[in-house]
Order: C-alpha cells, then sequence, then structure tokens
C-alpha cells in the first residue's frame, strides 16, 4: 500500500511539476505537432534522402517498441515460467535494495527530464 | 536457457544494435531525437509522462 502511495505521489509531483514549468513554453503546438508526426511517419520531409532516412528510422523505433510490448503480451498471456514477461526479468533486479534504488533513480531522472526537458526559453521580462 | 530468455536477449540486441547505428549514422533519428520530438508539444510530453507513469507503476507498484 505504502509502495503504492508512494509512487502516485512520485508521478502526481512530477505531472505538477511539468505544468508548471512548461506554461507558455512548449515549442509548438499540440496540433501541429501530431500532423507533423503523422507526416514524418509518411515520409513527407523536404529532402528525398532525409525522407527515407526518417521514415526508416521511425518504423525500425516502432517496430522495435511493437516486438517488446507484444512479446511481454504474449509471455504474459502463456503464464509459464519459461515465458518470463519483461517485469519478472526487472523484479530480478529490483528484488534486491540496490537494484531497486538504481531503478527507481533512473525512472525518477527520466519523469523529471520528461517534465521539464526541451522547452523554449522563457520570453525576456521588459524592464 | 529457457525459449522466453532467447527472445527477450534477442529483442535486447536488437535495440541495443539499434541504438549504436543512429548513434553513428547522423541521418537516422536517435532516441534523443525521438524523445524531444514527443516533448515538442503538451500532447507529445502528456504521452511521454504517461508511459514513463505507467511503466513506474509496472515496477514498482507490481512488486512492492
Amino acid at each position: 500500500m505504502a509502495s503504492h502511495a508512494s509512487i502516485l505521489a512520485v508521478v502526481a509531483v512530477v505531472l505538477t511539476l511539468a505544468l508548471v514549468s512548461g506554461r507558455g513554453r512548449q515549442r509548438e503546438r499540440s496540433r501541429t505537432w501530431a500532423r507533423d508526426a503523422a507526416r514524418a511517419l509518411r515520409g513527407v520531409t523536404s529532402a528525398a534522402r532525409d525522407r527515407n532516412a526518417a521514415f526508416a528510422g521511425a518504423l525500425v523505433w516502432v517496430l522495435l517498441v511493437v516486438a517488446a510490448v507484444a512479446w511481454d503480451a504474449v509471455s504474459f498471456a502463456a503464464q509459464r515460467h519459461s515465458l518470463p514477461t519483461l517485469s519478472r526479468l526487472f523484479g530480478d533486479v529490483t528484488d534486491h535494495d540496490w537494484g531497486r534504488a538504481i531503478v527507481f533513480a533512473a525512472w525518477l531522472v527520466l519523469g523529471l527530464y520528461l517534465a521539464t526537458g526541451s522547452r523554449r526559453s522563457p520570453p525576456e521580462e521588459e524592464s | 536457457m529457457t525459449v522466453g530468455a532467447v527472445v527477450w536477449i534477442a529483442i535486447g540486441g536488437a535495440w541495443a544494435a539499434w541504438l549504436v547505428t543512429t548513434t553513428l549514422v547522423r541521418r537516422l533519428p536517435g532516441v534523443d531525437s525521438v524523445v524531444r520530438s514527443f516533448l515538442g508539444s503538451w500532447l507529445g510530453r502528456i504521452v511521454a509522462l504517461a508511459a514513463w507513469a505507467e511503466a513506474g507503476w509496472h515496477l514498482f507498484g507490481q512488486r512492492p
């Protein structure tokens, strides 16, 4: 129970930090971002060589994520010892105090970057 | 070694190989550019944070 509460608390703090630190500082609007992401996946960029590289690169990333998620789902559905899920593999590390601390610290650092990183500089205040 | 372990090693190896490839071939989108592209707007950032939160719940909440 305490573990669940502490994780939820960390998530709430990081989300709040994202909202507070990012007010008016996104690089582009959500609609523009979604449109550009869809165009990138379709390979619509200015240079033909860059278009092929961007499309191929995006496709490989998608396939890698799908492969991991799909195999995890198969392993979870099978519920066999010979088919460990990703959480069980991570569990072999997080079962130890040192492993849990390292993974938690890495997860926390990633969350802070996702919440506060890659933003426009705040507009300079007029004196 | 179990079948599942072999498959996970293969998937992990593919991830490692692709990370190295995108680092060496600048034209290909690396993990940093993929993450930064998600952080470009509120929608992308929320998607990334949702995935991060779900991963944390799965890692630390399922095996407290």
